[in-house]
């Protein structure tokens, strides 16, 4: 009979007590053992949400206040507009990820989603097929009084995003919801999701700079 | 009494829609081959760079791999009950494949090989193809929906969805097509009394 004082630390403890470095924690959840995520699903996303981040930022860094509120009619976002959304849409479903595991019931392998991850970002990003709307809870509101908030309030977001890639031991492929465009997805390509919308959105940010009325300063 | 699958056939919407886009992409072919001549036909935009023959002989062979697959791999499976099938959606099949953004090597089966003597032939070919496609999905009562394949860049997708991929695939080509036209060094059109 197991002597239960005496059994060893499990991964995840040792992970949770923080006694093991990160690239070493990093190390172990590579284990075919682990349920977590792969060290090359971790360095998939961990690249496509800088890359999208670094693309978006680069298309607001150097921004005059009335180039942040320009707008050239009210069915057009300015570029506050556009950053709020991406903000809002990814507060919510990274939200939605990290209360996965606790809230829903994990699926069994053969029970998983078989849409293929880089479906994700061929979807989202996919701008000029048809157009489409956003969910009326996410359209912009002035949530942020200033466009350096906002910013900020975008880079915290994503920089709490990408820890939790690196360092999650949740076994998000178990868990899986729907997508109203793409259809039930799992928590992993739910990451996916947050960066392809932000891809996107800095598509549209782009038309919007190269408008002929986009103000000069 | 013996269990029997509920048989479900193509709502009228589903067929419309899939009619619609198969029609629509093969008259758009049809409209970007009108009147080439050889030159046109075997012109590469780049060393390696597919020709507009090439694109045709992709769909040719495109069209006739999805419908065996679908008529003679699926169709004589038992179809999957509801808790078993894809989960992916229509729309994002469609915008998936138009996304030109995203770019793939052509799998084997399906890849030009060049084995025609006449290119014009292709796009008859692929217009006859087209035609049996269509009339298929028209008149079909077969449950679509029950039956699933893996397809190798979407992962899985139902028979319906393989349908609409065809018909996506082929619009993703024709704005291949319509760009190879519009390159700089497209060659003109010959006409009677050019000097060559």
């Amino acid at each position: 009979m197991a002597n239960y004082m005496n059994h060893r630390l499990s991964r995840r403890q040792l992970l949770e007590v923080g006694i093991l470095m990160p690239a070493l924690a990093g190390w172990l959840t590579r284990s075919p053992q682990a349920s977590g995520l792969t060290a090359a699903e971790r360095a998939a996303a961990t690249e496509t949400l800088q890359r999208t981040r670094n693309t978006l930022l680069a298309q607001l860094s150097d921004l005059s206040p009335g180039q942040w509120r320009y707008s050239p009619n009210k069915d057009t976002w300015s570029a506050m507009q556009i950053l709020e959304h991406v903000v809002e849409v990814e507060e919510s479903v990274f939200t939605q990820v990290k209360d996965a595991p606790g809230t829903r019931t994990a699926l069994a392998p053969d029970r998983r989603p078989r849409t293929k991850d880089q479906v994700i970002e061929m979807v989202v990003t996919n701008r000029t097929t048809r157009r489409l709307v956003s969910p009326e809870q996410y359209k912009p509101t002035g949530r942020w009084p200033t466009s350096l908030a906002l910013v900020t309030a975008f880079t915290l977001q994503r920089r709490s995003v990408l820890d939790y890639v690196t360092t999650t031991a949740d076994d998000l492929r178990a868990f899986a919801w729907d997508n109203p465009l793409i259809g039930v997805i799992d928590g992993y390509q739910w990451l996916l999701f947050i960066a392809g919308h932000c891809e996107r959105h800095g598509q549209q940010l782009a038309e919007l700079r190269a408008m002929p009325t986009f103000p000069t300063r | 009494m013996a269990m029997t699958m509920q048989h479900v056939s193509l709502t009228a919407t589903e067929r419309q829609a899939a009619v619609d886009l198969l029609t629509e992409s093969a008259w758009a072919v049809r409209e970007a081959t009108t009147d080439l001549d050889e030159r046109q036909w075997r012109f590469e935009p780049a060393p390696g760079r597919w020709a507009i023959a090439d694109i045709v002989e992709h769909l040719v062979k495109s069209e006739q791999a999805v419908y065996q697959l679908v008529t003679e791999k699926l169709l004589p499976t038992p179809a999957r009950p509801a808790t078993r099938r894809p989960t992916l959606r229509d729309l994002a099949v469609i915008l998936a494949v138009r996304n030109r953004n995203v770019r793939f090597q052509a799998a084997e089966l399906v890849r030009p090989t060049r084995t025609w003597t006449m290119p014009e032939a292709l796009a008859g070919a692929f217009g006859a193809a087209r035609v049996g496609t269509v009339n298929f999905i028209r008149d079909t009562t077969e449950d679509l929906r029950g039956r699933i394949a893996e397809h190798p860049v979407l992962g899985d997708i139902d028979a319906y969805q393989w349908f609409l991929f065809l018909g996506a695939h082929t619009q993703r080509h024709v704005d291949q097509l319509r760009e190879v036209k519009a390159d700089p060094a497209f060659p003109r059109k010959q006409m009677r009394g050019d000097v060559l």
